[in-house]
Protein backbone atom coordinates (compact mmCIF):
# COMPACT_ATOMS: atom_id res chain seq x y z
CA UNK A 1 0.00 0.00 0.00
CA UNK A 2 1.13 3.32 -1.34
CA UNK A 3 0.21 6.48 -0.46
CA UNK A 4 1.46 9.91 -1.30
CA UNK A 5 1.21 12.65 0.74
CA UNK A 6 2.49 16.20 0.07
CA UNK A 7 4.06 17.79 3.08
CA UNK A 8 4.15 21.78 3.44
CA UNK A 9 6.38 22.40 6.71
CA UNK A 10 6.03 25.61 8.26
CA UNK A 11 8.88 28.29 7.32
CA UNK A 12 11.58 29.27 8.91
CA UNK A 13 11.53 32.80 10.39
CA UNK A 14 14.61 33.76 9.22
CA UNK A 15 14.66 32.90 5.60
CA UNK A 16 11.31 32.01 4.97
CA UNK A 17 11.48 29.60 2.88
CA UNK A 18 9.38 26.62 1.80
CA UNK A 19 10.48 23.43 2.22
CA UNK A 20 7.80 20.31 0.98
CA UNK A 21 8.72 16.78 1.14
CA UNK A 22 7.33 14.04 -0.79
CA UNK A 23 6.80 11.03 1.32
CA UNK A 24 5.85 7.20 -0.21
CA UNK A 25 4.55 6.02 2.73
CA UNK A 26 4.66 2.11 3.00
CA UNK A 27 2.32 1.31 5.94
CA UNK A 28 4.01 -1.89 6.44
CA UNK A 29 7.44 -0.81 6.24
CA UNK A 30 7.67 2.86 6.92
CA UNK A 31 8.67 5.71 4.58
CA UNK A 32 10.55 3.76 1.83
CA UNK A 33 11.42 7.27 -0.48
CA UNK A 34 11.39 10.72 0.17
CA UNK A 35 12.75 14.05 -1.16
CA UNK A 36 13.09 17.35 0.02
CA UNK A 37 12.57 20.40 -2.04
CA UNK A 38 13.60 23.88 -0.90
CA UNK A 39 12.00 26.62 -2.90
CA UNK A 40 12.04 30.54 -2.20
CA UNK A 41 8.34 31.47 -0.17
CA UNK A 42 5.89 33.17 -2.33
CA UNK A 43 4.03 34.44 0.95
CA UNK A 44 4.99 35.32 4.11
CA UNK A 45 1.48 35.22 5.31
CA UNK A 46 0.99 31.23 4.60
CA UNK A 47 -0.49 29.00 7.35
CA UNK A 48 -0.05 25.54 7.15
CA UNK A 49 -1.67 22.56 9.12
CA UNK A 50 0.72 19.39 9.26
CA UNK A 51 -0.48 15.85 10.71
CA UNK A 52 2.30 14.05 12.58
CA UNK A 53 1.29 10.00 13.68
CA UNK A 54 3.63 7.49 15.43
CA UNK A 55 3.67 4.29 13.69
CA UNK A 56 6.19 1.94 15.40
CA UNK A 57 7.99 4.25 17.58
CA UNK A 58 8.79 6.48 14.81
CA UNK A 59 7.15 9.68 13.65
CA UNK A 60 6.41 10.40 10.39
CA UNK A 61 4.43 13.15 8.73
CA UNK A 62 1.49 11.91 7.06
CA UNK A 63 -0.05 15.06 5.71
CA UNK A 64 -0.37 18.82 5.49
CA UNK A 65 -1.66 21.55 3.51
CA UNK A 66 -0.95 25.11 2.77
CA UNK A 67 -3.14 28.09 3.49
CA UNK A 68 -2.71 31.58 2.35
CA UNK A 69 -4.59 33.84 4.84
CA UNK A 70 -5.54 36.27 2.43
CA UNK A 71 -6.97 34.03 0.19
CA UNK A 72 -9.31 31.71 2.12
CA UNK A 73 -11.64 32.71 4.91
CA UNK A 74 -12.24 30.32 7.37
CA UNK A 75 -14.81 28.24 6.57
CA UNK A 76 -12.75 26.99 3.32
CA UNK A 77 -10.05 26.63 5.69
CA UNK A 78 -12.19 24.26 7.49
CA UNK A 79 -13.18 22.17 5.09
CA UNK A 80 -9.59 21.51 3.88
CA UNK A 81 -9.25 20.24 7.00
CA UNK A 82 -12.31 18.54 7.04
CA UNK A 83 -11.09 16.81 3.77
CA UNK A 84 -7.62 15.43 5.35
CA UNK A 85 -10.17 13.76 8.18
CA UNK A 86 -12.31 12.16 5.85
CA UNK A 87 -9.58 10.86 3.87
CA UNK A 88 -9.04 6.99 4.17
CA UNK A 89 -5.88 6.56 5.89
CA UNK A 90 -7.79 6.75 8.89
CA UNK A 91 -9.11 3.06 8.15
CA UNK A 92 -6.01 2.00 6.63
CA UNK A 93 -4.02 2.71 9.99
CA UNK A 94 -7.36 1.43 12.12
CA UNK A 95 -6.35 -2.15 12.66
CA UNK A 96 -2.64 -1.53 13.90
CA UNK A 97 -2.27 2.01 14.92
CA UNK A 98 -1.28 2.14 18.68
CA UNK A 99 0.04 5.65 18.96
CA UNK A 100 -1.30 8.59 16.99
CA UNK A 101 -0.03 11.79 17.55
CA UNK A 102 -1.87 15.05 15.54
CA UNK A 103 -0.28 18.41 16.07
CA UNK A 104 -2.51 20.80 14.99
CA UNK A 105 -0.99 24.16 13.14
CA UNK A 106 -3.35 27.24 12.26
CA UNK A 107 -6.34 28.77 13.36
CA UNK A 108 -9.07 26.35 12.45
CA UNK A 109 -11.63 25.38 14.40
CA UNK A 110 -10.85 21.48 15.32
CA UNK A 111 -14.88 20.71 15.10
CA UNK A 112 -16.71 17.21 16.93
CA UNK A 113 -16.90 15.69 13.43
CA UNK A 114 -13.34 16.36 12.41
CA UNK A 115 -12.33 13.85 15.49
CA UNK A 116 -14.96 11.20 15.50
CA UNK A 117 -12.54 9.31 13.27
CA UNK A 118 -10.58 8.50 16.18
CA UNK A 119 -13.63 6.43 17.73
CA UNK A 120 -12.86 3.70 14.73
CA UNK A 121 -8.82 3.46 16.61
CA UNK A 122 -9.74 0.82 18.41
CA UNK A 123 -5.58 -0.56 19.28
CA UNK A 124 -4.99 3.10 20.43
CA UNK A 125 -3.02 3.07 23.29
CA UNK A 126 -1.60 6.07 22.63
CA UNK A 127 -2.98 9.73 22.20
CA UNK A 128 -1.76 13.11 22.05
CA UNK A 129 -3.58 16.27 20.93
CA UNK A 130 -1.18 19.19 20.59
CA UNK A 131 -2.26 22.77 19.58
CA UNK A 132 -0.62 25.92 20.47
CA UNK A 133 1.03 27.34 17.66
CA UNK A 134 -1.61 29.65 16.94
CA UNK A 135 -1.69 31.01 19.97
CA UNK A 136 2.40 31.21 20.65
CA UNK A 137 2.43 32.81 17.06
CA UNK A 138 -0.42 35.52 17.88
CA UNK A 139 1.16 36.55 21.48
CA UNK A 140 4.69 36.58 20.61
CA UNK A 141 4.10 37.44 16.74
CA UNK A 142 6.28 35.20 15.23
CA UNK A 143 6.54 31.57 13.65
CA UNK A 144 10.12 31.43 14.83
CA UNK A 145 8.78 30.89 18.18
CA UNK A 146 9.35 26.87 19.05
CA UNK A 147 6.79 24.61 20.42
CA UNK A 148 7.03 24.36 24.33
CA UNK A 149 6.70 20.78 25.20
CA UNK A 150 6.90 18.39 28.36
CA UNK A 151 9.48 15.76 28.04
CA UNK A 152 10.92 13.83 30.29
CA UNK A 153 14.06 14.91 32.37
CA UNK A 154 16.79 12.12 34.32
CA UNK A 155 14.99 14.29 37.73
CA UNK A 156 11.73 12.45 37.22
CA UNK A 157 10.19 15.71 36.69
CA UNK A 158 9.38 16.91 33.12
CA UNK A 159 10.89 19.95 31.67
CA UNK A 160 9.59 22.22 29.21
CA UNK A 161 11.46 22.06 25.96
CA UNK A 162 11.89 23.52 22.63
CA UNK A 163 10.15 21.39 19.94
CA UNK A 164 13.01 20.80 17.38
CA UNK A 165 10.92 19.93 14.92
CA UNK A 166 9.09 23.76 14.85
CA UNK A 167 13.08 25.11 14.73
CA UNK A 168 14.85 23.21 12.63
CA UNK A 169 12.05 21.16 9.78
CA UNK A 170 14.28 20.57 7.25
CA UNK A 171 16.40 18.92 8.68
CA UNK A 172 14.51 16.95 11.28
CA UNK A 173 11.62 16.41 9.81
CA UNK A 174 11.83 12.88 8.41
CA UNK A 175 14.06 11.55 11.39
CA UNK A 176 12.42 9.51 13.93
CA UNK A 177 13.00 11.50 17.35
CA UNK A 178 14.98 9.75 19.83
CA UNK A 179 12.94 7.75 22.66
CA UNK A 180 14.06 10.50 25.40
CA UNK A 181 12.51 13.44 22.93
CA UNK A 182 9.38 11.48 21.96
CA UNK A 183 8.75 10.21 25.70
CA UNK A 184 6.48 12.53 27.48
CA UNK A 185 6.07 12.53 30.91
CA UNK B 1 -7.26 26.72 19.55
CA UNK B 2 -10.41 25.26 19.95
CA UNK B 3 -10.95 21.21 19.96
CA UNK B 4 -13.80 19.54 20.14
CA UNK B 5 -13.19 15.61 21.15
CA UNK B 6 -16.05 13.52 20.73
CA UNK B 7 -18.69 14.03 23.60
CA UNK B 8 -17.81 10.58 24.56
CA UNK B 9 -14.52 9.53 24.31
CA UNK B 10 -14.58 5.31 24.14
CA UNK B 11 -11.05 3.76 23.28
CA UNK B 12 -11.00 0.87 25.21
CA UNK B 13 -7.38 0.15 24.50
CA UNK B 14 -5.85 3.91 25.44
CA UNK B 15 -3.35 3.66 28.07
CA UNK B 16 -2.34 7.62 27.72
CA UNK B 17 -4.26 10.86 27.04
CA UNK B 18 -2.24 13.73 26.06
CA UNK B 19 -3.82 17.23 25.23
CA UNK B 20 -1.54 20.29 25.32
CA UNK B 21 -1.82 23.81 24.48
CA UNK B 22 -5.38 23.97 22.90
CA UNK B 23 -6.84 27.38 23.97
CA UNK B 24 -10.65 25.86 24.63
CA UNK B 25 -11.37 22.04 24.98
CA UNK B 26 -14.83 21.32 24.61
CA UNK B 27 -16.03 19.27 27.47
CA UNK B 28 -16.27 15.60 27.25
CA UNK B 29 -16.22 12.48 28.74
CA UNK B 30 -13.68 9.79 29.10
CA UNK B 31 -14.79 6.69 28.74
CA UNK B 32 -11.42 4.57 28.68
CA UNK B 33 -11.03 2.26 31.23
CA UNK B 34 -7.50 1.24 30.36
CA UNK B 35 -6.84 4.65 30.66
CA UNK B 36 -3.49 5.21 33.05
CA UNK B 37 -1.75 8.74 32.49
CA UNK B 38 -3.41 12.05 31.62
CA UNK B 39 -1.42 14.92 30.08
CA UNK B 40 -3.77 18.06 29.89
CA UNK B 41 -3.40 21.41 29.78
CA UNK B 42 -5.90 23.96 28.19
CA UNK B 43 -5.13 27.92 27.96
CA UNK B 44 -8.27 28.87 28.53
CA UNK B 45 -10.71 26.55 30.01
CA UNK B 46 -11.23 25.96 33.69
CA UNK B 47 -12.22 22.26 33.51
CA UNK B 48 -10.95 18.65 33.23
CA UNK B 49 -13.22 15.43 31.37
CA UNK B 50 -15.63 13.97 33.34
CA UNK B 51 -15.30 10.07 34.03
CA UNK B 52 -11.71 9.97 35.00
CA UNK B 53 -12.47 8.70 38.56
CA UNK B 54 -13.56 5.68 36.36
CA UNK B 55 -10.42 4.88 35.16
CA UNK B 56 -7.08 3.73 36.96
CA UNK B 57 -4.82 6.63 36.05
CA UNK B 58 -1.24 6.78 37.96
CA UNK B 59 -0.35 9.91 36.14
CA UNK B 60 -2.07 12.96 36.39
CA UNK B 61 0.09 15.97 34.81
CA UNK B 62 -2.46 18.90 35.15
CA UNK B 63 -0.24 21.60 36.00
CA UNK B 64 0.03 24.87 33.79
CA UNK B 65 3.19 26.40 33.23
CA UNK B 66 4.68 29.23 35.55
CA UNK B 67 4.32 32.13 32.79
CA UNK B 68 0.47 31.74 32.68
CA UNK B 69 -2.39 30.08 31.37
CA UNK B 70 -5.82 29.11 33.11
CA UNK B 71 -5.32 26.48 35.79
CA UNK B 72 -8.20 23.70 36.38
CA UNK B 73 -10.79 24.31 38.56
CA UNK B 74 -9.74 23.92 41.84
CA UNK B 75 -12.71 22.37 43.48
CA UNK B 76 -13.15 19.38 40.57
CA UNK B 77 -9.63 19.30 40.15
CA UNK B 78 -9.07 17.97 43.72
CA UNK B 79 -12.58 15.86 43.43
CA UNK B 80 -11.06 14.48 40.51
CA UNK B 81 -7.74 13.75 42.30
CA UNK B 82 -9.38 12.67 45.68
CA UNK B 83 -11.37 10.35 43.78
CA UNK B 84 -8.09 8.59 42.01
CA UNK B 85 -6.49 8.32 45.75
CA UNK B 86 -5.93 4.79 45.28
CA UNK B 87 -3.68 4.23 42.12
CA UNK B 88 -2.32 7.62 41.66
CA UNK B 89 1.43 7.28 42.06
CA UNK B 90 2.67 10.72 40.01
CA UNK B 91 0.66 13.99 40.07
CA UNK B 92 1.49 17.35 38.91
CA UNK B 93 -0.38 20.58 40.09
CA UNK B 94 1.92 23.18 39.16
CA UNK B 95 1.18 26.25 38.16
CA UNK B 96 -2.54 26.35 40.08
CA UNK B 97 -1.84 29.36 42.21
CA UNK B 98 -2.13 27.12 45.74
CA UNK B 99 -1.39 28.47 49.13
CA UNK B 100 -2.27 25.34 51.14
CA UNK B 101 -3.22 21.60 49.77
CA UNK B 102 -5.73 19.42 51.09
CA UNK B 103 -5.20 17.43 54.55
CA UNK B 104 -5.94 14.12 52.41
CA UNK B 105 -2.55 14.71 50.24
CA UNK B 106 -1.09 13.04 53.12
CA UNK B 107 -3.01 10.06 52.60
CA UNK B 108 -2.73 9.20 49.07
CA UNK B 109 -1.81 5.34 49.38
CA UNK B 110 0.61 5.48 46.25
CA UNK B 111 1.55 9.11 45.48
CA UNK B 112 5.57 8.76 45.34
CA UNK B 113 6.27 11.89 42.32
CA UNK B 114 4.67 15.18 43.31
CA UNK B 115 5.07 18.60 41.40
CA UNK B 116 3.24 20.81 42.87
CA UNK B 117 6.03 24.10 41.60
CA UNK B 118 4.72 27.32 41.04
CA UNK B 119 2.45 27.83 44.22
CA UNK B 120 1.85 30.11 46.64
CA UNK B 121 3.06 27.37 49.68
CA UNK B 122 4.86 28.74 52.61
CA UNK B 123 4.31 25.82 55.03
CA UNK B 124 5.10 22.44 54.15
CA UNK B 125 1.37 20.63 53.27
CA UNK B 126 0.65 17.41 54.93
CA UNK B 127 2.36 15.00 52.13
CA UNK B 128 2.85 10.72 52.03
CA UNK B 129 6.30 9.96 54.04
CA UNK B 130 6.94 8.11 51.19
CA UNK B 131 7.47 10.39 48.66
CA UNK B 132 10.37 9.45 46.37
CA UNK B 133 10.17 12.61 44.46
CA UNK B 134 9.48 16.53 45.02
CA UNK B 135 9.38 19.69 43.20
CA UNK B 136 8.68 22.70 45.65
CA UNK B 137 10.41 25.44 43.20
CA UNK B 138 8.73 28.56 42.67
CA UNK B 139 6.67 28.65 46.05
CA UNK B 140 6.98 30.92 48.93
CA UNK B 141 8.87 29.05 51.42
CA UNK B 142 11.39 31.75 53.36
CA UNK B 143 13.23 27.95 54.31
CA UNK B 144 13.88 24.62 53.84
CA UNK B 145 10.79 22.74 56.05
CA UNK B 146 12.85 21.09 58.73
CA UNK B 147 9.68 18.34 57.89
CA UNK B 148 11.39 17.25 55.12
CA UNK B 149 13.97 15.76 57.12
CA UNK B 150 11.58 12.68 57.70
CA UNK B 151 10.95 11.66 54.08
CA UNK B 152 13.39 8.95 54.21
CA UNK B 153 12.35 7.75 50.58
CA UNK B 154 13.26 10.92 48.74
CA UNK B 155 15.90 10.44 45.90
CA UNK B 156 15.02 14.34 44.42
CA UNK B 157 14.09 17.46 46.08
CA UNK B 158 13.80 20.57 43.88
CA UNK B 159 13.41 23.89 45.87
CA UNK B 160 14.02 27.75 44.72
CA UNK B 161 11.85 30.80 45.33
CA UNK B 162 9.41 32.39 43.45
CA UNK B 163 9.73 33.82 40.16
CA UNK B 164 10.46 37.67 40.22
CA UNK B 165 11.92 37.34 44.16
CA UNK B 166 15.31 35.24 44.20
CA UNK B 167 15.89 35.88 47.63
CA UNK B 168 12.98 34.79 48.90
CA UNK B 169 14.16 31.62 49.82
CA UNK B 170 17.07 30.97 52.41
CA UNK B 171 19.36 28.36 54.18
CA UNK B 172 18.54 29.44 57.97
CA UNK B 173 19.91 25.89 59.08
CA UNK B 174 22.41 23.80 58.68
CA UNK B 175 21.91 20.60 55.77
CA UNK B 176 23.16 17.88 57.21
CA UNK B 177 20.40 15.75 58.41
CA UNK B 178 18.56 16.78 55.01
CA UNK B 179 21.76 15.67 52.94
CA UNK B 180 21.94 12.46 55.29
CA UNK B 181 18.62 11.18 53.79
CA UNK B 182 19.52 7.48 52.75
CA UNK B 183 18.33 7.77 49.12
CA UNK B 184 18.94 11.41 48.02
CA UNK B 185 20.54 11.71 45.20
CA UNK B 186 19.94 15.25 44.02
CA UNK B 187 18.95 18.17 46.29
CA UNK B 188 18.46 21.79 44.19
CA UNK B 189 18.33 25.06 44.77
CA UNK B 190 18.50 26.21 41.59
CA UNK B 191 16.10 27.81 39.64
CA UNK B 192 14.63 26.39 35.88
CA UNK B 193 17.91 26.50 33.94
CA UNK B 194 16.58 28.51 30.92
CA UNK B 195 18.67 25.90 28.65
CA UNK B 196 16.44 23.37 29.51
CA UNK B 197 13.55 24.78 29.59
CA UNK B 198 11.21 27.15 27.10
CA UNK B 199 11.61 30.35 28.26
CA UNK B 200 9.98 33.46 26.02
CA UNK B 201 11.75 35.93 28.35
CA UNK B 202 14.89 34.03 27.70
CA UNK B 203 16.93 37.83 27.63
CA UNK B 204 15.45 38.60 30.85
CA UNK B 205 15.56 35.53 32.60
CA UNK B 206 17.15 35.41 36.15
CA UNK B 207 18.57 32.55 36.46
CA UNK B 208 20.51 32.78 39.62
CA UNK B 209 19.40 32.57 43.38
CA UNK B 210 20.44 35.76 45.89
CA UNK B 211 22.02 34.09 48.50
CA UNK B 212 22.37 35.66 52.29
CA UNK B 213 25.83 35.17 53.71
CA UNK B 214 24.26 32.86 56.34
CA UNK B 215 23.05 30.85 53.44
CA UNK B 216 26.18 30.76 51.32
CA UNK B 217 27.84 29.54 54.43
CA UNK B 218 25.41 25.93 55.18
CA UNK B 219 25.70 25.81 51.43
CA UNK B 220 29.66 25.62 51.47
CA UNK B 221 29.23 23.32 55.00
CA UNK B 222 27.25 20.86 52.91
CA UNK B 223 29.24 20.41 49.96
CA UNK B 224 31.95 19.55 52.18
CA UNK B 225 30.31 17.13 54.36
CA UNK B 226 28.76 15.50 50.94
CA UNK B 227 33.08 15.16 49.64
CA UNK B 228 34.11 14.35 53.11
CA UNK B 229 30.99 11.57 53.44
CA UNK B 230 31.89 9.93 49.63
CA UNK B 231 28.45 10.62 49.24
CA UNK B 232 26.60 10.13 45.96
CA UNK B 233 24.26 13.29 46.63
CA UNK B 234 24.40 15.67 43.93
CA UNK B 235 24.13 19.42 45.11
CA UNK B 236 22.96 22.51 43.29
CA UNK B 237 22.37 26.29 44.23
Amino acid sequence: MHHFFRVVLPQLAAAFEEHSIKLEIDLQKGVKRCSLDATPSECSKRKCVIFWYNLHNTWWVVGGQLFFSEEIDDEEHNEMVDNHFKSDYWELLAPTLTSLTLEFQGSAKISQERLQPLLFLHNLQSLELTGGNHFIAYTYGSWSVARRRKCASSTGFPLWRRDWRNVHPSARAIEPASPQETKSL
Amino acid sequence: MYIHLPAQLSLPALRRLSLYEFANIAPFHVDCRALQELHYWDYMSDHLPTGLTECSITVLDIGVPYWGAQAPSRADSFATIEGLRASLEVLDISGWGLEALPQWFGSLPRLHTLRAADNKLSLLPSLPATLVALDLRGNHFTEVPMQLETFTHLTSLMMCSAYGNHSMLQIRHGLRPLIGLPNLRLLSFEPRAPDNEVLYVEDDFEAYEVWSAKSLYYLGQAEHQIIASNSKLQLKF
